[in-house]
Formats: C-alpha cells, structure tokens, sequence
C-alpha cells in the first residue's frame, strides 16, 4: 500500500516549487519529508493527498493511478499545525464526525467503539465530554490526529503537528507516534523542518532541495550516510562539521594528511582512494569530537565562541579558520570564551565529499554502512 | 540596569465570577541586577502573566514589583523603563534598521552624533551591520526579532530586558545563531533579563538562573546546573532534561543493614548519603536517574549483580544521541537510557543496566530526600 509519485512539477507563478519528484513511499512506512521552511514540503503532502494538483506528473496509490481522484474518494487523514477541531462540538463529537459524514453508514455502536478505542490509543479518552477550548493544545492536537485517525486510512498526511506544541509535549508525542504507528497498518507521510522530530520518528527520510528530493532512504541510512553535503549539514544536532581541505603526502613517507591550512594538518589514514593535490570538503559529527589535553595529539585547535550547557550535554560553539564548527560533550562542561580547545579526530570517522558536485565520494571505517 | 524583585505576588482573573482563576499564587522572586534569568513552564502555568505584571502591562491582585528597591507596582510600562521583545517582532516599517535602532533614542532627544556611536555598537554586537539602511519588511522575522531587541537595549537606562517566547518565529535551523547573538548581547550590556518559554533547552542556554513554574506557582528557582542534579521534586526531574529522568515507582526494603530501593524482583542501591534519611516503613517511593546516568551493557554481566537485565522496546534519535526505552525484566517499569549516536542496537535486544548509586535520587510522595 506504498504511495508512488512520478515526475512531479508544480510551479506558483515563475516560482518552481517542484522539479520533477520521482519517490517510493514503502507500505506502511513512517516517511518523513524534511526541509528547510519555504522548500516545497507542504506543496508535495498536498499533492500525494490529492488537495492540491500537479503541473505535471503522477501519484498512484498501492499501483493504482489517483492523480485525478478527489481527496474524499481516497483514503487519506490529513493532521495540520494548527489544531483543526470544531469549536462547538465536545471531543468525543469531533471524534465521531467523520465517521457520521461518512458514506460508509456506521452504526451507532460502531462509532462509539471506534471514538473509544482511538480516544485509548491516542490518551483523550478522559476529555471525552470537553469541548476543544476547555482541553490544553497536547490534548487538542491529539484530538486533531484522532479525527484524522478514525477512519482507519490507508495513508495518513501530517504536516509539522507538532510545530504549536510546548517542548514536553512534543517530546511525549514524538515517542507516541513512533510507537503507535510502528503497530499500525497506516503509512504515515510527515512534513517537517525539525531534523530532530524525523530522526527521532521516521523509519525513511526524504530530503528534499532545489524541488527535488535528492535523497531517500531508510532513517540510519540517511543519517549515517548522508549522500550530499545539503544532507548531511541538516540532519543532525548540531548539524556535520564540514571543512574544505587538501589532501597532501609527504614525498618521503606514505603518511597522508587533509591540510587545512600551513598550521593544520589532519590525519587521513585510510583515504587511500583519494588524490593528493586535490580539495575535498571534509565531514566529521559533533560527537566524533575528543577533547584532548595534550597538544601534540590535536588535530585541530578551534577558538571556542560559546558553550550552551543543557543537562548533561555541553555544545560548543566554536571558530575555526572563520568557519562556525560544533563539538558536543556528553558531560557540562565549564571553559573560557576565547580559549583554544584541541580535539583529536577519528579518520575512521571522517566523511569526504566533492566540494563541487557535494557528493560523499569516501567515509571512514567505523561509519556504519548500508547495502 | 537594575534588580527586579517580585514580592508575594498574587494574581486573579475574573474575580468573584464563575470564571475565577488564580494565576500566579504567592509568588517571590528577585532578579540580581545584571543577571540573565529564564521563566520556564508548561503552557497555563501563569509565566506569561508574572511577565505582564513586571512590564506594567497587568496590576496584580495583590503583592508588589521593585526596581532597585522602590515600589513600582502602581507605574505605567513607560515609567519602569523595562523594555520587551514579544513572541512576533514588533518593528517600525516605516523606517529603515538603522532608524529603528535610534527610535528610542531620539525620542529622548539623544544628540545625533551620540546616537550614531550606539547604534553602531549594537549593530556591532548583533551583526546587523550589512542591513542597518534595509527596510524590515524585506528581512526574515529573525533579523527583525534582533532589530527589536537591539531597540530594547539601545537606552543605557533601561533597567531589564523581558523576551517573550521570543524564539517562535524563527526558522528552525537559524536558531541557534539568534540565541547566541541575544545571549553575547545579554553578556556584554549586563543587563537584567528574564526570558519566558516554555521550551528548556532555551531557557538553560539562556540563563543563568530560571525559575520553573507549575499551576500559579513558583516550584523552584536554580541554576540549571542544581535544576539538573537536584530536583526538588518528582516534577522538576521530568519536566528537566530531554527525556525527563526516568522516574521509577519503588518499595524500600533493607539490605544489608542499608535501605535499598524494591522494583519487582530487582533491589538497587541508593547513595550511602541519604541512608539515614529513608524510613523503612515508607510508600509511596520513587527512584530517580538520569537517561545519561545509566550504564548500558551488552554482554551478559553474569555474576555482577548490580545489573538489572532488560528488553530494549524503543530506539529514538534525540539531540545527538540514541535513547533507548527499555523494560526491566519480570516488571512493566520502562527506563530510557542514553547511549552514543553510533551505538548499535535493535529493538527487541536484551541488555543489562547499571544505575550507579551516586546517580540515584530518592523521592518521597514525590519530594526530593536530601542528606541533612
């Protein structure tokens, strides 16, 4: 029951939302589509939901061509930021609406097991008998994703529900939706900017630039193997440290370094495959990075600019060769604004994209790989 | 830049009606002059309101606000000389950045040249050197939240700064940049800020101290540092930290002359320092531990028995790192342990938990027990 979308093209005026999408949205998959806000994602949801019509290009349902079929006619739940509910009925009303509007001739017992059984799930069933303005915005959205959800559909669109919601509750909601749709028979399309939310819910990642969506794969795929520079500068908390290098080797030994400047050489062991003389832009996580007390093993020395400490987690902020570079530390750390700090690195660790076309053309031993 | 001080404030809406709500109950509060503070809580917990009445925007029921020791609670905002960024920036279209950053100082009749040397040190400061002759209307809502902060702070008498939510426009991914730029501002002006949010990881990169508010009250008040450690109660422990700490129902039994905190088949130890402090006969318990402070293992520890065997039922990618949720063996009691971004685990994997004594906070009917 994937959804399949062929050559998608929309345009708004001159402006060229979508080039020519091509995706595979796997059976029951949490799919979530990210980008940066203005990128296209709501415009795509609303095509592959049918509210919206392409330029150009197909959408078929589990092999079935929908492109021109209205979105009643096909089964779909659509979940907003913001809490769509109607304000006069009570939540076990909205719950039940779509169920009554229905051409389907639910029975009386029938809704009202279905109204309880998504309340359950969905953790509304206490404010059943509230209307929406008496329950907090948690339960109103939950609300929201009931009604949505009531119908059983095959194909659920969410786009940024979570976007209105204070910080706690995201967070509860974000493991709910991982776990109730992990035990569901609905694929589940996701629209958001959050990195963190997608890598925190999603079984794929679409990331979508330029109108396209330049890579799609499973959550630890895209993550580990992030196949464009774009890519692997979004997906991430702190996102990928990227430095442009050149790669030498000492006419006198076999060593190799990626040499940032006269300064800063970094250890490329295992970049076999790569030429020296050439530039590279090179990949390395925030968590990679050891701090390192003894000079001699650094292999790079940044300036830090500023360390934000959250619970056990410090990141640091820093500057390097006028690039903002991050580190994070799994324990508070307490250091000086302006001071130098050494890292050692793990090139079986690093990531090597081409710094024209930015795709990944190496990566260490130790990134994890996917066939 | 001054102290701000909030004294048993109490606050009502819609008194004697039907309708009636205690906003903020008895609430104390000083600001040390030239401190960066955060308001933090879940949405209807009255931070919103406590602002409005240390901007003059709302006269509480009762109680008093202070700048520097006098009594303000009866002065108009444009007396207190407290500026505000809101949740959506507030600019003058009309003018250009530059123009914007000087609106406050001209109508004070600021000469000129003076002018001109404090708008260029807080386009400085903010980097909104490149847009200082824009016009707003053709920057982001990030660059115009700056530009309304840097007209908060651009008077050297203004006494503190208050953010509302000030984050909620901006784009995701800018806005650790804008956090840094009004945190640099806050540093080097030392100014008197408090910044309300309900999102903790802005208010524990902002501030220094933040106070944490639950149903009109004021639950605690600490560095995010203590907030973190040591949580007053059960609540401040979920409500810190992202996940909260696993928050675990327990029996006490004794062992070994100790007490120990009971979770089904499973007996943990506690911190030898609140030994004393935990009565046997006790219900009503919780153990407390950081995702952070649990130690995962892989391999079977099988004579050491301070590790409790678990399911692994959830892996989540969250802020860097992997938490896991897991289920402790023979019992229903879920805990989420933080391992490395590249630690490899599958759902449905047996590991093994540790969670090291000195780690482990003892709650009783969900206060936190402390060493005397």
């Amino acid at each position: 029951m994937g959804i399949r979308v062929e050559n998608l093209h929309k345009s708004f005026g001159t402006e060229q939302v979508l080039d020519g999408i091509t995706l595979d949205i796997p059976d029951r998959s949490f799919f979530s589509v990210v980008a940066p806000t203005g990128a296209g994602k709501t415009t795509l949801l609303r095509i592959m939901a049918g509210i919206e019509s392409a330029d150009a290009g197909t959408v078929h349902y589990d092999g079935e061509e929908m492109t021109d079929v209205a979105v009643q006619d096909r089964s779909v739940g659509m979940v907003y930021q913001e809490f769509i509910n109607y304000p006069s009925l009570t939540v076990r009303e909205n719950l039940a609406s779509p169920l009554q509007v229905s051409d389907e001739n639910y029975s009386a017992e029938e809704i009202e097991r279905r109204v309880q059984e998504t309340a359950e799930m969905l953790k509304i069933d206490h404010i059943l008998n509230n209307l929406p303005e008496e329950v907090s915005g948690g339960e109103a959205q939950r609300t929201a994703i009931s009604r949505a959800l009531i119908k059983e559909p095959d194909y659920l669109f969410m786009d940024e529900p979570l976007a209105n919601l204070d910080y706690k509750l995201r967070e509860q909601l974000r493991s709910d939706f991982e776990r109730l749709f992990s035990e569901e028979d609905t694929t589940v399309i996701y629209a958001t900017p959050q990195a963190g939310d997608a890598l925190a819910m999603s079984t794929h990642i679409g990331f979508l630039h330029d109108g396209n969506i330049i890579q799609k794969a499973l959550r630890d795929e895209i993550y580990y193997r992030p196949r464009y520079l774009p890519v692997a500068e979004y997906l991430g908390e702190p996102p990928m440290n990227i430095v442009p290098v050149t790669l030498v080797q000492e006419p006198t030994s076999t060593d190799r370094y990626f040499e940032v400047d006269d300064d800063t050489r970094i250890p490329a062991t295992g970049f076999d495959a790569l030429s020296p003389g050439e530039t590279y832009h090179l990949g390395f996580r925030p968590q990679d990075m050891t701090l390192t007390e003894n000079g001699a093993e650094a292999s790079i020395t940044p300036t830090l600019s500023f360390v934000e400490t959250v619970g056990s987690t410090s990141t640091l902020h820093m500057d390097f060769q006028g690039r903002e570079i991050y580190a994070l530390h799994p324990n508070p750390l307490h250091l000086e604004t302006g001071a130098s700090i050494s890292f050692a690195l793990d090139p079986k660790k690093f990531y090597v994209y081409d710094p024209e076309a930015g795709d990944l053309i190496a990566a260490g031993d130790k990134i994890p790989s996917f066939s | 830049m001054a102290e701000i001080e909030v004294r048993d404030i109490r606050h009502v809406y819609d008194a004697g009606t039907a309708d009636e709500t205690v906003a903020i109950d008895h609430v104390d509060l000083t600001l040390q002059d030239g401190t960066a503070n955060a308001l933090l809580g879940p949405s209807g917990c009255g931070k919103t309101t406590l602002l409005q009445i240390i901007s003059g925007l709302l006269q509480p029921t009762e109680g008093q606000v202070l700048i520097d020791g006098e009594d303000v609670t009866e002065k108009p905002p444009a007396e207190r000389d407290i500026a505000q960024v809101f949740q959506f920036p507030v600019i003058y279209d009309s003018m250009d950045v530059y123009g914007n950053l000087a609106f406050p100082l001209r109508n004070g009749g600021t000469p000129e040249n003076e002018i001109e040397e404090r708008v260029q040190k807080i386009a400085d400061l903010l980097e909104l050197n490149d847009i200082l002759h824009s016009s707003p209307s053709n920057l982001g809502p990030e660059l115009n939240q700056l530009v309304a902060l840097g007209r908060g702070i651009i008077r050297a008498d203004t006494s503190a700064i208050l953010f509302d939510e000030p984050m909620t426009d901006v784009e995701p991914a800018r806005k650790l940049t804008i956090r840094r730029r009004v945190k640099e501002a806050q540093q080097e002006f030392e100014i008197t800020a408090l910044y309300v949010t309900h999102d903790q990881h802005e208010a524990l990169t902002f501030a220094e101290q933040v106070a944490i508010m639950r149903d009109g009250r004021l639950v605690q008040y600490d560095s995010g540092e203590t907030l973190y450690e040591n949580p007053v109660n059960t609540f401040i422990g979920h409500f810190i930290g992202s996940p909260g700490m696993n928050l675990l129902e327990c029996g006490v039994t004794e062992n070994d002359a100790a007490p120990h905190a009971q979770i089904g088949p499973h007996t943990i130890s506690v911190s030898a320092d609140i030994h004393d402090e935990i009565d046997l006969s006790w219900t009503d318990c919780q153990i407390g531990i950081r995702p952070s402070s649990v130690t995962v293992q892989v391999a079977d520890p099988k004579e050491d028995t301070d590790y409790i065997p678990a399911t692994v039922d959830q892996v989540e990618m969250v802020g860097g790192y992997q938490i896991l949720t897991t289920r402790l063996d023979d019992t229903e009691v879920e805990v989420k342990a933080r391992v490395a971004h590249d630690f490899m685990i599958e759902e449905g994997a047996s590991i093994w938990l540790n969670f090291p004594p000195d780690t482990v906070q003892f709650f009783h009917e969900k206060q936190a027990v402390h060493a005397q």
